[in-house]
């Protein structure tokens, strides 16, 4: 099947890969002002991302401010030729799963004292409680995280399949592949949540 | 397209991410037919409902505050792993200069504990070796008694205990070896203080091959994992010429040779591969005891 790629999506002013660049340069040279530009740009993305994936507002908290952290640290490493907004989302979800995993982890040892508040009792009280929302976190919470992540690069944060392919380290069709997986679950999910 | 073909994609169809011409035909089937179009309105729907989700400006949280924290900690990491908090141009050569430094100490430390490992193996192959004679009486050792020769086929009770080789012990009961066990072949014991050359004909070398005459000569056919000749560039194949200096021209000739040659001396081989002569040095180690 030939590839097509939607530009109906809405990836924002946040790739403008001539502002990174400089943003980078500027950062690099030790400049704070650039850096509060990169966290203003990225940052209610990234916590959005974050929690999306986790359905956990505080650990998304601490997830999207070591995301910085961790850039900050790589930010030499960094190569110039590949797109950085791809690597900011790339941290965030790497991290985020990493978060899943611990949390799993920490689960199965019977540990449960020191895991922080499960999807279902996720402070959404920190936000302004709308149903509706509250039930598609839900129910996100219900797909496994591959397709989760996926569903929530796609369909909420809206990047194209390309963006996502190099987010993920995936080829394009397995890409669109999982997002088709991932839909159909999202929909099980949906009805089963209804019901 | 008809419907099961449509049902396959339809989750697609909603987002775009089909081929032009499959989202067309899609939408065309989709148009006609109500079930289909049932379902692509719900995923719409759904995709629509997940969107939603982009908008974070309802969320009751101080961004100004946590974007601050956020560079004030980013910016911290950033001045303690430069130090200055301004990399520089030599800065990030010196990051590199690090990476290799580490790089090269690493491979001088890998070569030390390899070049340590061999010598220990060689000490622990040594020692092996002499563990043989371990019950040897130290007075023994410095007798300066005559060479004492005993012919193949005496009776293994010529010797004394400690003088039968260990393969024999374990290949004959004391019964065997104190009556009907002959000596295998002629040994001398030397009175030399060297217990290794004491029973040096028992110890002739080994080079941990094995060779078959062939039409071309002495070939080798294998070598043992781990012996003197394992890594010293001999391979399976090979046809053998000569051996520390004598022409050889079949198996015998070579055993005869290495007979004579001590364990512990270097060996050199002429081999011949794909009619090239080449020179190999192989370093004679004792036989292992099974052998």
């Amino acid at each position: 099947m030939k590839k097509k790629d939607s530009d109906t999506f809405r990836e924002s002013a946040l790739s403008d890969p001539d502002s990174d660049t400089e943003l980078i340069f500027r950062i690099k040279e030790g400049d704070r002002d650039a850096l509060g530009e990169l966290v203003d740009t990225y940052q209610k993305r990234i916590l959005s991302v974050a929690y999306r994936i986790t359905g956990d507002w505080h650990a998304a908290q601490d997830l999207s401010q070591e995301v910085f952290i961790t850039l900050m640290e790589k930010m030499d490493t960094f190569d110039p030729e590949r797109s950085f907004f791809s690597w900011v989302y790339r941290v965030a979800v790497n991290r985020s799963i990493d978060y899943l995993r611990s949390r799993t982890r920490e689960k199965a040892a019977g540990n449960r004292g020191s895991v922080r508040a499960s999807v279902a009792e996720t402070p959404e009280q920190a936000m302004i409680r709308t149903e509706k929302k509250e039930k598609v976190q839900k129910t996100l919470a219900r797909i496994p995280f591959q397709y989760r992540t996926i569903l929530v690069l796609r369909d909420i944060e809206g990047l194209s399949t390309s963006r996502i392919a190099d987010i993920l380290d995936l080829i394009p069709a397995t890409a669109r592949w999982r997002i088709f997986q991932a839909r159909k679950l999202f929909r099980e999910a949906w009805d089963r949540e209804g019901a | 397209m008809d419907c099961s073909a449509c049902r396959r994609i339809i989750p697609l169809v909603p987002g775009g991410e089909l081929d032009s011409e499959i989202q067309a035909q899609a939408l065309a089937h989709i148009q006609e037919c109500d079930q289909c179009r049932k379902e692509y309105e719900q995923y719409t729907a759904l995709r629509d409902t997940l969107a939603e989700l982009k908008d974070m400006d309802d969320v009751r949280f101080n961004w100004e505050q946590f974007s601050a924290d956020t560079v004030e900690k980013a910016f911290q990491k950033r001045k303690t792993d430069t130090g200055s908090g301004r990399t520089s141009v030599m800065q990030g050569s010196n990051r590199y200069f690090r990476f290799f430094m580490r790089a090269a100490v690493l491979l001088i430390t890998a070569g030390l504990f390899f070049t340590a490992g061999t010598v220990w193996k060689s000490h622990v192959m040594s020692e092996q070796d002499s563990e043989e004679y371990a019950d040897v009486p130290a007075q023994e050792n410095e007798s300066a008694a005559p060479d004492r020769h005993i012919p193949a086929g005496e009776p293994l009770r010529e010797l004394e205990e400690w003088e039968i080789p260990r393969f024999l012990k374990e290949k004959y009961s004391a019964d065997d070896l104190e009556y009907s066990a002959a000596v295998p072949k002629d040994i001398t014991f030397s009175s030399n203080k060297d217990p290794e050359i004491r029973t040096g004909l028992l110890r002739s070398a080994w080079l941990g091959m094995y060779v078959q005459d062939t039409e071309y000569g002495v070939t080798v056919k294998g070598i043992v994992r781990g012996g003197p000749s394992h890594g010293s560039g001999i391979a399976a194949g090979d046809v053998i010429i000569s051996c520390a200096g004598r022409h050889i021209a079949n198996r015998d000739e070579l055993c005869k040779i290495l007979a004579s040659i001590q364990p512990g001396n270097r060996v050199i081989l002429v081999i011949k591969r794909h009619g090239t002569k080449r020179n190999i040095t192989v370093t004679a180690a004792a036989p292992p005891h099974h052998l």
